[in-house]
C-alpha cells in the first residue's frame, strides 16, 4: 500500500471533492466525488454520489448512493437506496431497501426489498424477499427468493431455483408492495426447480415442483414432477437427461 | 436446425452434463456469451451452440476437472489473462511463435518494433498460421495484419473470426463475430476464415 492508503477523505455536511486513491472515504451529509476512486472503505451516511468508477474493499451505504460508473468491491451493504449506472462486481452483496444496477456479478447476493438489473445478474447464491426485475438473465448456483410483488427476468438458469410466495413480510407495507406477488419469466432451466406464483413459458429441469398459483406453458423434466392442484400447466413431458 | 449448431438439450444429453454445470461454467466465463445463440423454434425459444467448438470445450473442461483443476484454473486455461505479456522479436524466433516470413511482414509494417505486446503477438501468430496454410500471399498477409491491428480491439473479449475474401485478384479482409454466417456473391471466394479466439488460446499455450 502506498502512503495514500492512510490518506482518508471525509466530507461532513456538504461538499464535493476530486477522485483519487484514498484510505477510507466517508460522506456524512451530502457529498459528491468527481472522477475515479480507489479506496479501502467507502461509506455514505446521508446522500453520496460519484461520477467515475469506484474500486473499494467495502462499500457501506446508509441513505442513498449514486454511482455513475463501474463499481468493484469485495463487500457492499445497502441500507436505503443505491444506484450503480454501469456494472457492479461484488463479492458479498447485502441490500435492505433498493438497488439498481446496469449489471451484477456477485458471489453472494441477499436482497430484502428490491433489486433492478438492466442486463444480467450472475451470483453463486442469490437469496432474498421482495422483488427482482432483471432485463437479461439470472444465472445462479442457487436462487431462493420469496415474492412480495411483481418480479421478472428474461431467463433464469442454475443449479437450484426456489421461488416461493412471500408470507408475512414486515417491510411489505413500508415498501408499498401491495401489488400481486408474481414472477414472470420466459424460461427457467435448473437441475432442481421449485416454483410458486410463477408465470413461465418453459420450465426445464431434473426435479420440478410446480406449486400453487403457477401458470407454465411447457414443463420438461428429467426426473420427477410434482404439481399443485391449482397450478396450470399447458404440457408436461419427461425427457431423457443426464 | 442449422448445420454446425447443437441445441442445448442435445448438448446436455450428449455430453452428460446438467443445467447447473452449464450455467456455472457460463458464470465462470468458461463458455463465451456469444456461443449461446438464441433462436425461435416451433417449441418456443431455444438456445443453440456452435457444435464442434462447444463439444470440444465441454470435453476440455471435463477432462481438466478430472485432473482436479478448479474452475478458476480452467477459466485461466481457456481464456488466459495474457494482457501483460510482451516478447522481443528474438524471443519470438526462439520460441518459434512465428516463421521468418511472418516476422518479415510484421517488420515491414513496424520497422522500429523490438518488443511485441500480446495483441501484436496474436496478430503475428494469425498471420503466420495463414501464411503456413499457403492460402494467402505475403501482400495479403500485410493486409491481414493491418486489419487485425485496426479492428481486433472492437471485438475485445468476444469471439471473432478473420475473413479473407478474394475477387478478381483483389483481397479484402474483415473481422466478423464467430457465429455469423457469410454469403458472398458467386464471383468472390472466401480464401480463409480463422477463429481468433482459438489463436489466442493456442498462442497462450505456447507462452
Amino acid at each position: 500500500m502506498t502512503e495514500n492508503s492512510t490518506n482518508n477523505l471525509k466530507i461532513a455536511g456538504e461538499g464535493s471533492v476530486g477522485g483519487g486513491t484514498y484510505g477510507d472515504v466517508t460522506i456524512n451529509g451530502a457529498g459528491r466525488v468527481t472522477g475515479d476512486v480507489t479506496c479501502n472503505e467507502f461509506r455514505i451516511n446521508g446522500a453520496g454520489s460519484t461520477d467515475g468508477n469506484v474500486a473499494a474493499m467495502l462499500i457501506d451505504i446508509n441513505g442513498s448512493g449514486t454511482f455513475s460508473g463501474k463499481v468493484e468491491t469485495k463487500q457492499m451493504a445497502v441500507k436505503g437506496d443505491a444506484s450503480v449506472k454501469q456494472g457492479l462486481g461484488v463479492g458479498d452483496l447485502k441490500v435492505k431497501g433498493r438497488l439498481s444496477a446496469g449489471g451484477v456479478a456477485a458471489n453472494t447476493a441477499d436482497v430484502r426489498g428490491e433489486i433492478r438489473v438492466g442486463a444480467n445478474l450472475d451470483a453463486e447464491t442469490f437469496t432474498g424477499e421482495g422483488t427482482f426485475k432483471v432485463d437479461g438473465m439470472v444465472n445462479v448456483g442457487s436462487l431462493e427468493f420469496a415474492l412480495h410483488g411483481l418480479s421478472s427476468a428474461r431467463e433464469i438458469g442454475g443449479d437450484t431455483v426456489i421461488v416461493t410466495l412471500g408470507r408475512g413480510f414486515v417491510g411489505a407495507s413500508f415498501l408499498g408492495l401491495f401489488t400481486e406477488k408474481r414472477l414472470t419469466v420466459d424460461v427457467i432451466e435448473a437441475d432442481e426447480v421449485t416454483l410458486e406464483n410463477t408465470t413461465a413459458k418453459i420450465v426445464r429441469g431434473n426435479n420440478v415442483r410446480i406449486g400453487t398459483g403457477c401458470e407454465i406453458g411447457l414443463v420438461e423434466y428429467g426426473g420427477t414432477i410434482d404439481r399443485a392442484a391449482d397450478a396450470r400447466v399447458g404440457e408436461a413431458r419427461q425427457v431423457t437427461q443426464a | 436446425m442449422e448445420p454446425g449448431m447443437i441445441s442445448k438439450k442435445d448438448l446436455l444429453q450428449q455430453a452428460g452434463i446438467s443445467y447447473g454445470q452449464l450455467y456455472r461454467w457460463k458464470r465462470k466465463n468458461l463458455i463465451p456469451e456469444e456461443w449461446f445463440v438464441r433462436k425461435s423454434t416451433f417449441t418456443g425459444q431455444e438456445t443453440f451452440f456452435p457444435r464442434d467448438k462447444m463439444l470440444a470445450r465441454v470435453e476440455r473442461i471435463l477432462s481438466m476437472k478430472d485432473g482436479d483443476a478448479s474452475l478458476d484454473d480452467i477459466a485461466e486455461a481457456v481464456s488466459p489473462d495474457l494482457g501483460g505479456i510482451s516478447l522481443t522479436l528474438a524471443e519470438v524466433a526462439e520460441r518459434s511463435i512465428a516463421s521468418e516470413a511472418a516476422v518479415g511482414v510484421f517488420r515491414s509494417a513496424h520497422p522500429d518494433a523490438t518488443t511485441l505486446v500480446f495483441g501484436e503477438l496474436v496478430s503475428l501468430y494469425v498471420v503466420d498460421r495463414l501464411l503456413g496454410t499457403g492460402d494467402v500471399s505475403l501482400e495479403e498477409a500485410r493486409s491481414v495484419l493491418g486489419t487485425l491491428e485496426e479492428q481486433f480491439g472492437a471485438f475485445e473479449g468476444s469471439d471473432a473470426d478473420l475473413l479473407c475474401v478474394r475477387k478478381m485478384g483483389v483481397t479484402v479482409c474483415a473481422l466478423v463475430s464467430s457465429t455469423a454466417e457469410i454469403r458472398l456473391e458467386s464471383s468472390a471466394r472466401l480464401v480463409a476464415r480463422m477463429n481468433l479466439q482459438e489463436s489466442v488460446e493456442a498462442l497462450g499455450a505456447r507462452l
